[in-house]
């Protein structure tokens, strides 16, 4: 038959623009929720994906990577005993308090790297070298994290638990999912920065979060993972990899954070459900004599349901489209605010099998109404 | 004589609702026998079961006793799909309020009686051409005058050359001359195609143009008039069986 669903809508523009409307704030919110999600989700294993170490040693139970108990330094030298390690270094993740300009505090997390080494990530830098951290007190920032460290520019002296630091230099995009700022420091700076490191300093002993490890060429990754377990005492070793997927899996699954997400993104979806299947049924009812004539000239359930299938469909897809668009112009809004927000191919396709799934939902509506509508009815106007 | 496209016998409707609970029947008792190439008018006051009547001629309602077979078919113990099988191949309506969508162009009206009855959209502009609305093809029903929506309406019921043709007061919101024209066209559907025509009317001009007048009365049938016309003369307008052109044989029905 003939597209009469598309026709309708055509013909009642108003109707059209609220279905429309419905989607869009579904497709949007969703879109936004889960892109923020999975943006959010990569970078909380930012540092541990950038790095080009093989294995990640940490102490036992680490659920994630910022929440890392200290262990002695001087394991460094038993993990280098280990055979197949060719490299050790060390990396360090801590919390930490930077004091604002208005003498109020900012959490932050120092992470600690030797910038004479190969495996940690490599910074982003916008300004500064990273040669740069060598220096005196030195930090570097990430610009998006600016506005909440008091705005520091190049130069500026400020205090991290009444340590004096000196910001260096600014990376770009390096968010942590706990949306602490990043402060990258060298080794020996980030010990004294750090709140973890510096506590446990003072115990006597140097301490350490992780240590990167290169594999030497012709060992079998998995093989001197295992290894170190065995020879090194109270240290779990993780394959990059597999220590990136427990960090996300933790905030994702472990903390509320993932439910959240999908909660609001939920929301939308039943908000703009209701509206579009509440449109389509207002037209629905609104041609219930046409309706009638279809079915009185022997038109089946099927084909009806086909007519309010495509006014929802039609919708659906304006709305698809509209909400995409709106979604990435706002994406990108937010990812120059420094927020990031990902929408893979996957999302986009995904969010369309959800409209689609959507907009048939709001048409059920429709068509049960139609189901009893008597033909006969139509003899009677 | 030609073949009986509508038999009915002995038919009763009676609605399941409050306001006949104490028995009474919307139709009761009715016989009746409607050729091919016949064009039937049924009259009655109002409220007296010709809608109804018509419905469960046409498949939308079922009898509650009597039989009844159109076209060959009984719908006796017919299912709803197949009531909707036997209303898409065998039967064409025009109703009252002509009921097009309004979303749709007079030829897309007629498209989608064409292709609901398998047949190929593309002869709608042909069945407008028909009813003398070829060059409104494109207009939108709101765009019509109530005449000409009901003549895009009798195009659309015509589509797929239904047998039986059911009218409910097909007439009753147009003027004479627009009432005698969709009129002319019903019966000229019937004496080229050998269609059956069944139309309810409360319009007396239209009379003339039938072949038969059913008065109805309470559910039932009163009174069948017969009207033998002499091959070639035009419609008389006169009422009354007297009228020039036409004979008329009429016959009481016991109650
Ligand atoms: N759906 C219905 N439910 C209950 N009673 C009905 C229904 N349709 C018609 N009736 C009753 O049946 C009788 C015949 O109605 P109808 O067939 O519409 O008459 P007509 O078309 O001659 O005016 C009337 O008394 C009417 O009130
Ligand atoms: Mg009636």
């Amino acid at each position: 038959m003939l597209s009469i669903g598309w026709r309708n809508m055509k013909r009642d523009r108003l109707r059209m623009a609220v279905a429309v409307c419905g989607v869009v704030f579904a497709v949007v919110l969703v879109t936004m929720e889960v892109g923020m999600l999975l943006g959010l989700v990569e970078s909380s294993s930012l540092l541990i994906d950038g790095s080009r170490a093989d294995l990640w040693v940490s102490t036992v139970d680490v659920k994630t990577f910022d929440f890392a108990s200290p262990f002695e330094e001087r394991k460094k030298y038993l993990l280098q005993s280990v055979p197949g390690v060719e490299k050790v270094e060390e990396f360090n993740v801590s919390y930490s308090v930077w004091k604002l300009p208005t003498g109020g505090n900012a959490n932050c997390q120092v992470v600690g790297l030797d910038t004479r080494g190969t495996l940690a990530a490599r910074l982003p830098l916008v300004a500064g070298r990273l040669e740069d951290l060598r220096n005196q007190d030195a930090v570097i920032i990430d610009e998006g994290e600016r506005a909440k460290l008091g705005n520091p520019r190049i130069g500026d002296c400020v205090e991290i638990i009444n340590q004096k630091a000196r910001v260096v230099g600014f990376t770009r995009g390096m968010h942590s999912f706990t949306t602490t700022p990043y402060i990258f420091a060298e080794l020996n700076r980030a010990q004294k920065y750090g709140w973890v490191t510096r506590q446990s300093k003072a115990n006597g002993a140097r301490m350490s979060i992780y240590f990167l490890v290169k594999v030497a060429p012709g060992y079998d990754r998995e093989q001197v993972r295992r290894a170190i377990e065995a020879n090194v005492p109270d240290v779990e070793a993780h394959t990059r990899e597999g220590f990136s997927w427990r960090t996300r899996k933790y905030w994702l699954l472990e903390t509320g954070v993932g439910l959240g997400f999908l909660a609001a993104a939920l929301l939308g979806l039943i908000v703009g459900g209701v509206i579009v299947s509440q449109t389509l049924y207002a037209m629905t009812v609104e041609k219930l004599p046409e309706f009638g004539v279809l079915k009185a000239m022997g038109a089946s359930m099927g084909e009806l349901a086909r007519v309010v299938l495509e006014q929802g469909l039609a919708c659906g897809a304006i709305g698809w489209v509209v909400g995409l668009a709106i979604s990435v112009a706002l994406g990108a809004a937010a990812g120059s605010a420094g927020t990031a927000v990902l929408i893979p191919w996957a999302l986009v396709v995904a969010v369309g099998v959800l409209t689609a799934i959507l907009c048939t939902g709001a048409s059920l509506v429709s068509i049960v109404r139609l189901r009893r509508l008597e033909p006969a009815a139509v003899f009677r106007t | 004589m030609s073949e009986a496209m509508i038999e009915l016998h002995r038919l009763g409707k009676r609605y399941e609702s409050a306001a006949h609970s104490d028995g009474s029947w919307a139709v009761r008792g009715v016989t009746l026998t409607v050729f091919a190439g016949e064009v039937t008018v049924l009259m009655g006051p109002s409220g007296s079961g010709k809608t109804t009547l018509l419905t469960m001629i046409g498949g939308l309602l079922e009898p509650t006793e009597g039989f009844l077979s159109v076209c060959g078919v009984t719908l006796d113990d017919g299912s709803e799909p197949d009531r909707q099988r036997f209303r898409r191949e065998k039967i064409g309506f025009v109703f009252q309020s002509c009921n097009l969508l309004q979303a749709l162009t007079a030829e897309e009206n007629v498209a989608v009686g064409l292709a609901l009855r398998g047949e190929d959209p593309g002869q709608a502009q042909r069945l407008l051409e028909q009813v003398g609305l070829g060059a409104k093809g494109e207009a939108l029903p709101e765009e019509l005058s109530g005449g000409q929506r009901q003549r895009v309406a009798i195009a659309r019921a015509l589509a797929g050359s239904p047998p039986v043709l059911l009218a409910d007061e097909p007439t009753a919101a147009l003027d004479a001359e627009q009432g005698r024209l969709v009129m002319g066209l019903l019966r000229r559907r019937a004496k080229t195609c050998g269609t059956a025509v069944l139309v309810v009317t409360h319009d007396p001009r239209v009379r003339d143009l039938s072949d038969r007048v059913i008065e109805m009365e309470d559910g039932r049938l009163r009174r069948i008039v017969r009207r033998m016309r002499k091959p070639g003369l035009l419609p008389s307008r006169r009422l009354d069986g007297r009228a020039t052109g036409s004979r008329k044989e009429v016959r009481h029905v016991s109650a």
